[in-house]
C-alpha cells in the first residue's frame, strides 16, 4: 500500500516537472507581457521619458469616452469583415477553379502564393505606384477607357482609401484560403459527387449539398484565424494611408500606435490595446457558441 | 599493491590523465584564442547613425565617409541606418524608450532635438563646438543657455518656392509675392495636365510646415511666447481658408502628399510651382533636365496684408543620450563628418538642398566648384536671403522662447489633421482650429 503511495507521489512529482517547461514558457511568454499592459494601462506614463505615476483606470475612462476609440472600433470593423470577404470569396473560387484539371495547374497553384509570399513593404510600394494619382496605371487605364475625365484621388479622399485598402487586403491575403481550402478540397471522397451527379444533382447543388458542408469546418477555422489577423492588421494599413484621410481608416492598432508614440501616451495606449483584447475574446466567444450550436443543430 | 583500474577497454589511468593534459592544453589555447578575440571584440565601439538622406548618391557617400573613417579609427565600426522623415520622431521615442537609442541622428527636422533636449535626452555637445568653425546662426540654433544640445546638419530652406518661368510667361504673369497674386497664377496655370500648385495636404510631417508657415504668414500663432496655447486664432482661419481655396489646384493625390511627392510634382513638371529645399534642383538635374533653366526659386507667396514669414532651417545633428550610448566615438565621428574634405562630399550629395553650416567649407573653392551651384547662383543666393529672414519651428520667431514641446506638436501630426479637416472633411476652419487647439493644449500639458 505505502508502496503504491510512493509510486503515486513520485509519478506526481515527475508529472509536474515535465509540466513546469511549458508553465514557465507560458508564464514568460504571455502571462508576464499581458500583465505588464494591464499595469501599464493604469497608469500615466510618457513613453519618450518612462516617466509614470499610477492613475487606476482613468486611461479606460477616457479612452471609452472620446469618440476616436469608437470610430476606429467601426473602422477596424468594416476593414475587418470587408477584407474578410473578399479573401474568402475570393479563395474559395479560385480554390474551386484549381480543383479542376487545367493545363498549367501545378504552376498556377504555385503561382496564386505570390501575394502572400511578398513581402508587404513591397506589396504597398507596387500598389502605391498603380494608384498614384499622376502615373498610377489604374487611373491610365481608367482614363484611356473613357470612364473618368480626370485621375481619381484613391488614397486621400473617403470611402476610396477604405475601398482600396480592402483590395489588397484581399488580394494579399487570399492564397492563404486557397491553400487551406484546395487541401480540403482534395480529401473529399470523389464518389459522393458521382453518386450526386447519377441522382441528377446539377453543379450548383453539388457545391452547396456536398462542397460547402465538407469545406464547413476548414472555413470556420479559416474565418477564426484570419478574423484575429486582420483586426489586428498595422502594417498595410500605415503604409497605405497612414490612417488617413483625417482618421478615416484609422483602426484600433493604428490609434494604439499613434497614442502610444507620435502622443507619446503609453499608459492610454495599453488601455486601448486591452479594450482591443476585450473585443476580440467577444468575438471569439460568440464565434464559438455560434459554431456550437451550429454543430448540435 | 592496489590493482590498477581500467577506465576504459585498455585504457589505462596513466593514459587518460595524459590525454586528459593534452586535451586541456588545447582547451586551453582555444578559450586564450576566443578570449583574445573577445578582448578585441570588446575594444571596438559601434555607432549606430540614424539618417533621413537616403537618396542614392548620398548614401554612397555617407558610406564612402564611414569606410574612410573607419579605416583610420579601427576601434569604431559606423552602422548606417536609414529613417523616413516623418516617421523618425516615434521612432526615436520607442528607441529611447527601449534604452536603445543611436547615437548620432542626422538631417532631422529641427524639432526632433527640441523636444529630445526638452527631455533631457541629448548630450551637451559644447567641446566639439569649438573645434568646428560654425556659422554662428546655426550654433544659436540650438543652443539654450549655453549649452550646445545639437547642430545643424546642414541649412536646409525648405520653404522655398520654385516656379517655372516658362509656364508663368505663357500666361503673361511675373512670379507671385503675395497670396491674391499667387491664387490668380495657379488657376491660370492649370491646364493641359498641368497642376498650378503642389502642396502637401497628407497627414505627415511636410503638411505640419506648411501649416507652420501659412497661419504665421496670415497673422497668427500656435504657441505663444508666454507659451499659452494660441492656435484657434484668425490667423489660423484665415490660413486654412486659403488652403481649402486653392486646393483644386494641386494634383487630385496631393491629400496624400508629403516630402517626396511634392517634389515629384513639381521635379516631373505635372506642378507649376512647388514647395521645397534646394533637392529641387539636385532632381532636376537627375531626372528632368530639359527643366533645368526653366525654374527658379523665390520667396513663398504670403498675405499683402500678413507677415513675411518662412520656415527654413538646419537639419539637425545630435548625439542622444543613454546608457548604452558609445558617446567618445559618436563625438570622434562627428569631428571626422565636420572636417572639410568629408563635408564637402557630404553637402555636394545634396548640393543646394544641404547647404553648408561650416564657414571654411562655404567659402573653400572646392565647396563652389559644382555646376549645379555654379549653374544656379541665383537661385542659391535667394534661398540663403530665405533663410536669413525665416524662423526655426522650436524658436518659430525672436519673441519666442524655445518651444521644446513643438517636437510633440509636430510628431502628433495635429495641425496636418486640422488641414485635413477642412480640406477632406469639409468642417469649418474655425471647428477644425477649435480641435486643434484643444489638441495642442493637452500636448502642452503632458
Amino acid at each position: 500500500m505505502k508502496v503504491a503511495t510512493d509510486l503515486e507521489s513520485r509519478d506526481r512529482r515527475l508529472g509536474i516537472l515535465l509540466l513546469l517547461p511549458a508553465v514557465v514558457l507560458f508564464a514568460l511568454l504571455i502571462l508576464y507581457p499581458f500583465g505588464n499592459s494591464l499595469w501599464l494601462s493604469f497608469n500615466r506614463i510618457n513613453t519618450m521619458t518612462l516617466a509614470s505615476s499610477f492613475t487606476g483606470l482613468s486611461n479606460y475612462r477616457e479612452v471609452l469616452s472620446s469618440p476616436e476609440f469608437w470610430q476606429s472600433l467601426v473602422t477596424t470593423m468594416v476593414w475587418t469583415v470587408g477584407s474578410l470577404v473578399l479573401q474568402v470569396g475570393l479563395g474559395v473560387a479560385v480554390a474551386l477553379m484549381l480543383h479542376q484539371n487545367l493545363w498549367f495547374r501545378s504552376l498556377a497553384r504555385g503561382l496564386i502564393l505570390f501575394p502572400y509570399l511578398l513581402p508587404m513593404v513591397v506589396a504597398v510600394l507596387v500598389w502605391k505606384w498603380l494608384f498614384n494619382d499622376l502615373y498610377g496605371v489604374i487611373n491610365h487605364l481608367l482614363m484611356s477607357a473613357g470612364i473618368i475625365a480626370m485621375p481619381v484621388d484613391w488614397l486621400g479622399s473617403m470611402p476610396n482609401a477604405m475601398i482600396a485598402i480592402i483590395l489588397i487586403g484581399g488580394w494579399k491575403y487570399f492564397p492563404f484560403v486557397v491553400l487551406a481550402v484546395l487541401a480540403r478540397l482534395q480529401t473529399i471522397p470523389e464518389q459522393l459527387y458521382e453518386a450526386a451527379r447519377v441522382d441528377g444533382a446539377s453543379a450548383f447543388a453539388r457545391f452547396f449539398d456536398i462542397t460547402l458542408p465538407q469545406l464547413r469546418n476548414v472555413l470556420a477555422i479559416i474565418v477564426l484565424l484570419r478574423a484575429i489577423w486582420d483586426f489586428k492588421e498595422f502594417d498595410l494599413i500605415y503604409m497605405m494611408t497612414g490612417g488617413g484621410p483625417v482618421s478615416s481608416t484609422e483602426t484600433l492598432p493604428l490609434l494604439v500606435y499613434k497614442q502610444a508614440f507620435p502622443l507619446m501616451q503609453m499608459g492610454k495606449a495599453a488601455a486601448t490595446a486591452m479594450l482591443m483584447m476585450a473585443v476580440m475574446s467577444l468575438f471569439m466567444v460568440v464565434y464559438f457558441r455560434a459554431r456550437r450550436r451550429f454543430e448540435d443543430a | 599493491m592496489a590493482e590498477t583500474k581500467q577506465a576504459g577497454p585498455g585504457w589505462s589511468r596513466r593514459k587518460v590523465l595524459k590525454g586528459l593534459g593534452v586535451g586541456g592544453l588545447a582547451a586551453g589555447a582555444t578559450i586564450g584564442s576566443s578570449v583574445n578575440n573577445f578582448a578585441i571584440g570588446q575594444s571596438q565601439r559601434t555607432v549606430r547613425i540614424w539618417t533621413t538622406q537616403s537618396a542614392p548618391d548620398q548614401v554612397k557617400i555617407y558610406r564612402d565617409m564611414i569606410s574612410e573613417f573607419e579605416a583610420k579609427n579601427p576601434r569604431i565600426k559606423i552602422a548606417l541606418e536609414l529613417v523616413s522623415n516623418d516617421d523618425i520622431y516615434p521612432k526615436l521615442a520607442a528607441a529611447h524608450a527601449a534604452g536603445q537609442p543611436p547615437e548620432i541622428c542626422s538631417n532631422t527636422n529641427t524639432a526632433v532635438p527640441g523636444a529630445l533636449y526638452g527631455n533631457k535626452l541629448l548630450e551637451p555637445l559644447n567641446d566639439v563646438a569649438k573645434e568646428i568653425d560654425f556659422t554662428p546662426e546655426s550654433l544659436a540654433a540650438f543652443n539654450d543657455g549655453g549649452e550646445q544640445f545639437a547642430f545643424g546638419a546642414a541649412l536646409t530652406v525648405i520653404t522655398t518656392m520654385w516656379v517655372r518661368t516658362d509656364l508663368l510667361a505663357a500666361e503673361g504673369l511675373s512670379v507671385p509675392k503675395h497670396w491674391d497674386e499667387y491664387t490668380a497664377a495657379i488657376k491660370a496655370m492649370t491646364k493641359n495636365g498641368v497642376y498650378g500648385t503642389a502642396l502637401p495636404y497628407g497627414k505627415g510631417a511636410f503638411a505640419n510646415r506648411i501649416m507652420d508657415m501659412f497661419i504665421r504668414q496670415a497673422g497668427g500663432d500656435i504657441v505663444a511666447p508666454d507659451m499659452s496655447v494660441v492656435f484657434d486664432n484668425p490667423g489660423t482661419h484665415r490660413a486654412l481658408e486659403f488652403l481649402k481655396e486653392i486646393r483644386p489646384y494641386s494634383p487630385p493625390g496631393a491629400n496624400n502628399y508629403s516630402f517626396g511627392e511634392t517634389l515629384n510634382a513639381f521635379v516631373t513638371g505635372a506642378s507649376a510651382i512647388g514647395i521645397y529645399s534646394g533637392r529641387t534642383l539636385v532632381n532636376i538635374w537627375a531626372q528632368n533636365p530639359g527643366l533645368k533653366d526653366k525654374v527658379k526659386a523665390a520667396f513663398y507667396a504670403y498675405p499683402r496684408d500678413g507677415q513675411r514669414y518662412w520656415c527654413s532651417g538646419y537639419d539637425a545633428y545630435f548625439i542622444n543620450k543613454g546608457s548604452r550610448v558609445n558617446v567618445d566615438e559618436a563625438k570622434e565621428f562627428t569631428r571626422f563628418h565636420y572636417s572639410p574634405g568629408p563635408y564637402t562630399k557630404f553637402v555636394h550629395g545634396a548640393v543646394g538642398h544641404n547647404l553648408p553650416v561650416v564657414k571654411s567649407v562655404a567659402a573653400s573653392p572646392i565647396y563652389q566648384d559644382h555646376p549645379i551651384l555654379k549653374a544656379h547662383q541665383a537661385d542659391i543666393d535667394t534661398m540663403m536671403a530665405i533663410a536669413s529672414e525665416a524662423h526655426i519651428n522650436i524658436k518659430p520667431t525672436a519673441r519666442h522662447p524655445f518651444i521644446y514641446k513643438m517636437g510633440d506638436i509636430y510628431g502628433s501630426n495635429v495641425m496636418a489633421e486640422v488641414l485635413q479637416r477642412v480640406v477632406v472633411n469639409g468642417e469649418t476652419p474655425k471647428a477644425a482650429a477649435a480641435w486643434g487647439q484643444d489638441r495642442i493644449a493637452q500636448i502642452m500639458k503632458g
